[in-house]
């Protein structure tokens, strides 16, 4: 038990020492302690630039509800899902579905934009880390939900259809960006933000809606 | 130079965890901010808790067998941020000293089981 006690003891006061000196009740801005402390220990490293840090209203809204550990209210996320619906970039010549199959290795690639690879390591979607798709893939993530019939069970047989374009709109914007439908979803926003061009997004698009895809078999 | 206490020194130290960025939006509550959660098949600590189950502080430093060399907490922040697409954090950085002490006192009460091996 006595260890146990100074073994926290030494946390708390190594806590302390990050502020430079000891305790006192004076007013301090945190979000200025914050930013120095972020400036202080991120660097360059490889092809990932310490200013990737400079991030957006939304991070930046979402970050301060996560840590209040209250949900942004209503107006705010609204208004939030209208900038980064503006952001979405829609198909040249209304093509949304690419190949499935190039979808299925997007979706199995967790590669890219780290700082151990290279400009030219090509970015995978990372969809499995998070999301299970095909049925037949058993290592898949639980972040997200599960993505398996996908389109069967919106009931998307023809995504060429009338009837389907606004599930196939859908599926494409979310994608591209997910925070347009959930301001502070856990997913990252593929197109919005570079990590997939615009014909990976339509193989992914085609991974989860077209009928001959195994995720909806 | 500012004085603070510890209490609000915590408060920097959650907006370092919560901290969403990088060309993935994540943050560290991204995948350690609920319980029960995998990516792929590995089991995703959740380490906001007090008490946490100490599975994700209290496993470390740990022999990773996929690299080869016993890890201390510093490299495995180091590793969680590269995931992460954030930039490199220094080695003992503000930063990623505040969050191993976070993750210390969340897992107060729990039993260590290092030195341990992981994958």
């Amino acid at each position: 038990m006595k260890t146990k006690h100074k073994i926290t003891l030494s946390l708390l006061v190594a806590a302390a020492a990050l502020a430079g000196c000891a305790t006192d009740s004076g007013t301090v801005d945190i979000d200025k302690l914050t930013a120095n402390i972020v400036k202080a220990s991120f660097r360059d490293e490889g092809i990932v630039k310490a200013s990737v840090l400079d991030t957006d209203e939304t991070n930046r809204a979402c970050s301060a509800a996560d840590v209040a550990g209250k949900p942004l209210e209503e107006k705010v996320s609204k208004a939030i899902e209208a900038a980064n619906l503006k952001t979405i970039h829609w198909p040249a010549g209304g093509k949304f579905l690419g190949d499935w199959k190039e979808g299925e290795k997007l979706a199995q690639s967790g590669r890219g934009l780290t700082w151990t690879d290279t400009a030219t390591t090509p970015n995978g979607g990372n969809c499995y880390n998070c999301h299970q798709i095909d049925k037949k893939e058993i290592s898949f993530g639980t972040i997200g939900p599960s993505l398996y019939n996908f389109g069967k069970l919106r009931g998307v047989t023809d995504p060429a259809s009338p009837g389907a374009r606004a599930m196939v709109e859908y599926t494409w914007g979310k994608i591209w960006n997910a925070k347009a439908y959930n301001a502070c979803s856990n997913m990252p926003r593929a197109g919005h933000l570079g990590i997939l061009t615009e014909a990976q997004v339509a193989h992914i698009v085609a991974l989860l809606l077209d009928p001959k895809s195994p995720v909806n078999q | 130079m500012h004085c603070i206490s510890v209490s609000e020194q915590n408060f920097a130290v959650l907006r370092l965890f919560f901290q969403r960025g990088g060309p993935h939006d994540f943050s560290c509550a991204s995948c350690h901010g609920q319980d029960n959660t995998r990516i792929r098949l590995q089991d995703l600590p959740n380490l906001t808790r007090n008490p946490g189950d100490g599975v994700g502080f209290a496993a470390w430093p740990a022999y990773r067998v996929s690299n080869g060399q016993m890890w201390a907490m510093q490299q495995r922040l180091n590793d969680c941020y590269r995931q992460q697409r954030f930039p490199y954090p220094g080695f003992a950085s503000d930063a990623t000293v505040a969050l191993g002490v976070y993750l210390g006192v969340n897992s107060h009460g729990s039993a260590s089981v290092a030195p341990a091996i992981k994958r």
